[in-house]
């Protein structure tokens, strides 16, 4: 056997190791993003308390309709990641009025999960406009 | 309106995947991949079949297309599941121009960090490929304010796979492709080219760069009043 021969070590669906990475992405987008825990809470569509215990437990839901939202919200950072290297810009489309979406698209996100839903769609469609 | 056979190479930018910001959020090549998975698992499937993913993600949409979501050739509830290019790069970078900036333009203070985009070429073949240019509603079916005549000749035609209609955003009109079809395109992209798109505040303009300043790919200021 080689020497070099590596075992790569794979997170399994489901796990509390998952879960653990899961929780750790979502609370970098809330830093990277800026984000008061009230706002971040907002966007998760939780309360304060769940998103305590969250950081407390270092780990969320990664099945589920919790979990739904939470995958809509990492989808929706690497979309607009896509779209904008900067944080900073990725902030000021959140919460700058959009001349399509006709609000700040963080406001929309907020008010209801359909709002968080047509926000992401709204970027995975903008993304794939233009030759 | 001509139908004829139609074979050549198209070209398309799009985003560059490899720089995932997924790698913000883990430590580890581990937790990358996995976090990666767990986004893609929300996502609709890639279509059956062999086609690169610079390909196949056009095809990877809901179908039916939410109203909101409609787009030239994409009627509301009409099938989402489409291809753009472009006979020529320069008509691309007009087209990628135009949806890039309209991200930007409302914006308080848009940043100049430079955003890399892989512009890319595919074989397309189709025998039967709709060239609208000679259309006498040709203005209606290319506005840049209007899609519904689109709509309609979509309705209208719907063994219609694959259409050759001028840029509206492009100054001297070059020819844009549209195919429903994957199967018009070959299953690997031929040339990536690596290129930097830039904001410039004073003209409001995208300034598209390629990365290794290859001499090839000359330097281009495209205005938002050229293509909004």
């Amino acid at each position: 056997m080689s020497a070099f021969t590596t075992h790569q070590h794979q997170i399994h669906d489901g796990s509390p190791e998952a879960k653990g990475v899961v929780c750790k992405a979502l609370f970098k987008i809330s830093a990277l993003w800026n984000l008061t825990d009230t706002k971040f809470a907002d966007l998760l569509h939780v309360d304060k308390s769940t998103l305590s215990t969250w950081r407390k437990k270092g780990m969320v839901p990664i099945s589920g309709s919790q979990a739904e939202i939470n995958k809509t919200v990492l989808a929706l950072h690497r979309s607009l990641g896509s779209m904008f290297r900067s944080s900073a810009d990725q902030i000021a489309w959140l919460m700058t009025p959009h001349p399509t979406i006709k609000r700040a698209p963080f406001e929309v996100a907020t008010e209801s999960l359909e709002g968080l839903f047509k926000i992401r769609r709204y970027v995975d469609y903008v993304r794939g406009r233009g030759a | 309106m001509s139908v004829a056979p139609i074979d050549t190479d198209v070209w398309r930018m799009v985003e560059v995947e490899a720089n995932s910001q997924s790698r913000l959020l883990t430590d580890t090549q581990e937790e990358y991949d996995f976090l990666e998975r767990y986004i893609d698992s929300g996502k609709p499937p890639y279509p059956l079949g062999k086609h690169h993913f610079l390909i196949s993600t056009a095809f990877r949409y809901e179908a039916p297309t939410p109203p909101e979501y409609a787009a030239r050739f994409k009627p509301p509830e009409g099938d989402s599941r489409a291809f753009y290019a472009s006979l020529q790069p320069r008509t691309t970078f007009h087209e990628v121009a135009f949806h890039w900036l309209r991200e930007r333009l409302h914006l308080p203070n848009p940043s100049q960090t430079p955003e890399p985009r892989t512009l890319f070429s595919v074989r397309f073949r189709d025998r039967n490929a709709y060239d609208i240019r000679t259309e006498p509603n040709n203005a209606e079916l290319t506005s840049r304010y209007e899609h519904s005549a689109s709509w309609q000749f979509i309705r209208s035609h719907p063994d219609v796979n694959s259409i050759l209609y001028p840029s509206c955003r492009c100054p001297d009109r070059g020819v844009n492709v549209f195919t429903r079809d994957i199967a018009t395109l070959d299953q690997n992209p031929k040339a990536l080219v690596p290129f930097l798109l830039i904001f410039r505040p004073p003209s409001q303009a995208c300034y598209i760069v390629s990365a290794h300043q290859d001499p090839r790919w000359p330097s281009l200021a495209i205005p938002w009043s050229e293509v909004g």
